[in-house]
């Protein structure tokens, strides 16, 4: 099958700058090139199918109301080797560990606001501060049971953390349903590679929200807004691989501050939640007092501790890209290290000479909203229309702390099967990181691929899709 | 000045309500300004207290049995002391109250009649004063799910209303600013003895911003919850389940002890 080369100037994950292949991918290349188009295209056509039967679909927000999309699947994995693996699993395993001593720290003694490195104001009056939380104690001290980072490749070769998610991170299922497919698709690759297993992903998990309360053998539910929710599908996907229930807000209720869980057999305590919905939603009587979805009494029952949720109320304080420059810091502060994983330069636009600067180089940068997420209110200069430029400006006048910038990093390309053949495409990479009495995490994590020639845009609800990502247990494959 | 308070609220439905749950923000606590020399709450089942992280003393009502009614009552003394003008009682640190909620988010109009004043004790006092004129006292003009831009537009509402006008304000000029409700004691009784007003974050302690009565000692205020906003300090909060029309009864009664006058 015909192989598209990458561009000269950005970083390929299967050629090198002199067009060699890197012998980690030498097998899939080897595969890729002697098999022929007309195999590839049933293989691809059977993956359809397949993944149409599993049902895994994504809503995609802005398109007619419930509209299900099937995320595409790309069948060339995305390879990394295993040091490369062993650097990146150190360098996500300080990250978090900070960000949860620095959640610990803004709901009790604020040192490191004290100590100046953090400004009060970029903390406590940030609408993901939550006052619910101060001097409150949790098992652990744990803030952040699951995590998802997200890390990208630049054209140096380095990664760089171009957000991380403390909320509720998705696309777990993902990972783990593309390595299902690859294994009933290829399985003599599986041979031939030694590729660090996946699987054991909704094991760890259990295992995590285990270790969350002090309890001996909690009742754990996830919590799901219900099937209208984008990822509705993870939330049944990771329950039932767990063995525990799956409900909504209404299959709960609280009493004597105590939550318990309607069940045919009648009430029973829950101990640990598992939950997908926002904060906002969690409790009609404390947050916003609309909400269908989540359980009144919810809150009290949390600040009496007799309910662990996972995450913790208020983490998105420590996700908030406001926050993002200061994570470096953190990592100096709270562990006495240099940081293992690279931050992106980023440009506040609450600092006058800083806006100074993005106004003035519009074109060249990407801008972000710091309270967004999922690809939405994003500006990337240099593909932009002038009149997408301008309309940014405005907007960055009206409210300058609403926004951060960053130089448009150049996402590393992976070979992606597209209709022109074989083609470098954008890829990203989402690692889940779990902490419960220690910190885990399954080799590799979701790699998302931006399906659009030159697309930096690599988010399932703006048209990405997704590969399965090897982390080899050998140097070679 | 000691002060007796019997606050009842009486919640009538057309049917039985099934279930219901409450939040109760009914019990001051003691601070330099008031001394609580004695506070109960009599309930129709069920409740737990906790913290709320605010330092609001918060008790869940849990009803999981049929209900013609539900009636919360509060019944206390306290003393105020008068003296201090301004308090330091504080769990959170008082930059959380610059953030602005759904109901004290100002539009336009109101961001421009905040910035016509310094932000500093004096300007706040001028802002007040207009404040009360601009937005004039008129039971029934707003409901309590108006927003303080919404009631500014109207030119008319209660102290909720002023409250919220009043943070939104402070908040745009970089001034931290709570929702104080709780209750007042009037010579008059020109106003209902359930108040809401404003605490200003100045330098290093909260100081009252009384709109409605245009009033910066709290001498005649007991203070039973802070929050964001009308939501998050309401003396009660509650969701039920069935009992079809609801109609709220509520009064407020804080006399002056006898042998004090």
């Amino acid at each position: 099958m015909e192989m598209h080369l990458p561009p000269e100037g950005g970083y390929d994950e299967l050629f090198d700058a002199d067009n060699k292949i890197r012998p980690h991918y030498q097998v899939i290349h080897d595969w890729l090139t002697q098999t022929d188009d007309e195999l590839i295209a049933e293989k691809r056509r059977e993956a359809d199918l397949l993944f149409h039967r599993v049902g895994i679909t994504f809503n995609v927000y802005g398109e007619s109301q419930g509209a299900e999309r099937l995320i595409p699947f790309d069948m060339i994995p995305r390879i990394i080797p295993a040091t490369e693996w062993h650097i990146l699993q150190a360098g996500l395993r300080q990250r978090v560990t900070a960000l949860n001593r620095f959640l610990f720290d803004v709901y009790h003694d604020h040192d490191i606001i004290k100590a100046g490195l953090v400004p009060a104001e970029q903390v406590f009056a940030n609408p993901q501060y939550q006052p619910a939380m101060q001097g409150l104690h949790l098992p652990r001290n744990l803030y952040i049971h699951i995590t998802g980072i997200d890390l990208v490749r630049n054209n140096d070769g380095d990664y760089y953390v171009l957000e991380d998610n403390l909320r509720c991170p998705s696309g777990v299922s993902y990972m783990l349903e593309d390595r299902k497919m690859m294994m009933r698709l290829f399985p003599e690759l599986f041979t031939r590679c030694a590729v660090a297993p996946v699987e054991q992903y909704p094991a760890m998990l259990r295992e995590t929200l285990q270790a969350s309360t002090l309890k001996p053998n909690p009742c754990i539910v996830v919590l799901t807004p219900g099937r209208y929710n984008s990822a509705y599908f993870e939330h049944a996907f990771l329950a039932r691989q767990m063995g525990v229930e799956l409900v909504e807000g209404a299959d709960l209720y609280v009493h004597n501050n105590e939550v318990y869980m309607r069940t045919t057999a009648g009430p029973r305590r829950v101990d640990v939640i598992y939950r997908r919905l926002d904060d906002a939603f969690l409790d009609p009587l404390a947050f916003r007092p609309d909400s269908m979805l989540g359980v009144p009494g919810l809150f009290a029952a949390y600040r009496a501790g007799t309910v662990v949720l996972a995450n913790a109320l208020g983490t998105g304080v420590a996700d908030d890209k406001s926050i993002y420059p200061y994570v470096p810091d953190m990592i100096r502060f709270y562990l006495g290290e240099e940081p293992i994983l690279k931050n992106v330069p980023t440009w506040q636009c609450r600092k006058p000479e800083e806006l100074r600067y993005v106004l003035d180089n519009l074109s060249d940068l990407v801008v972000k909203e710091t309270q967004g997420a999922g690809g939405y209110g994003m500006l990337i200069g240099p593909r932009a229309s002038r009149e997408e430029i301008e309309r940014f400006r405005d907007a960055i006048k009206a409210r300058p702390d609403n926004y951060i910038a960053q130089p448009t990093l150049s996402l590393s390309s992976c070979p992606t099967l597209v209709d022109e053949g074989i083609a470098p495409r954008h890829i990203d990479l989402r690692p889940f990181v779990l902490t419960g009495k220690r910190i885990q995490m399954v080799p590799g994590g979701l790699t998302r691929v931006a399906l659009r020639k030159h697309s930096l845009v690599v988010n399932s609800s703006q048209g990405g899709g997704t590969k399965d990502t090897w982390v080899l247990e050998d140097s070679e494959c | 000045m000691k002060l007796h308070i019997e606050h009842d609220t009486c919640y009538g439905y057309e049917g039985e309500v099934r279930a219901s749950i409450q939040y109760l923000r009914l019990t001051p606590k003691n601070n330099e300004q008031q001394k609580i020399l004695d506070w109960h709450l009599e309930l129709p089942g069920d409740a737990n207290e906790i913290d709320d992280g605010y330092g609001n003393r918060l008790t869940v009502l849990t009803l999981d049995y049929p209900q013609p009614e539900i009636t919360i009552r509060a019944v206390g003394t306290v003393d105020l002391k008068g003296i201090d003008i301004c308090t330091h009682d504080s769990c959170v640190p008082p930059q959380v109250f610059l953030r602005q909620t759904e109901l004290t988010e100002p539009d336009n109009e109101l961001r421009r009649f905040a910035e016509q004043y310094p932000p500093n004790y004096d300007g706040l006092q001028a802002m007040m004063r207009d404040l009360l004129s601009t937005v004039r006292y008129t039971p029934g003009a707003t409901t309590v799910s108006h927003t303080a831009a919404e009631a500014f537009a109207i030119g008319a509402g209660v102290c909720q209303d002023h409250t919220h006008i009043f943070v939104a304000c402070c908040r745009h000029l970089g001034m931290p600013a709570r929702y104080v409700s709780g209750y007042i004691h009037t010579q008059d009784g020109d106003h209902i003895s359930s108040h809401a007003w404003a605490e200003v974050w100045i330098d290093d302690g909260w100081y009252t911003f009384d709109v409605a009565n245009g009033l910066l000692m709290p001498d005649s205020h007991l203070k039973l919850a802070v929050g964001l906003d009308y939501l998050e300090a309401a003396p009660v909060r509650g969701i039920r389940y069935g009992g079809g029309q609801e109609s709220l009864s509520a009064s407020a009664l804080v006399s002056r002890m006898a042998n004090e006058q």
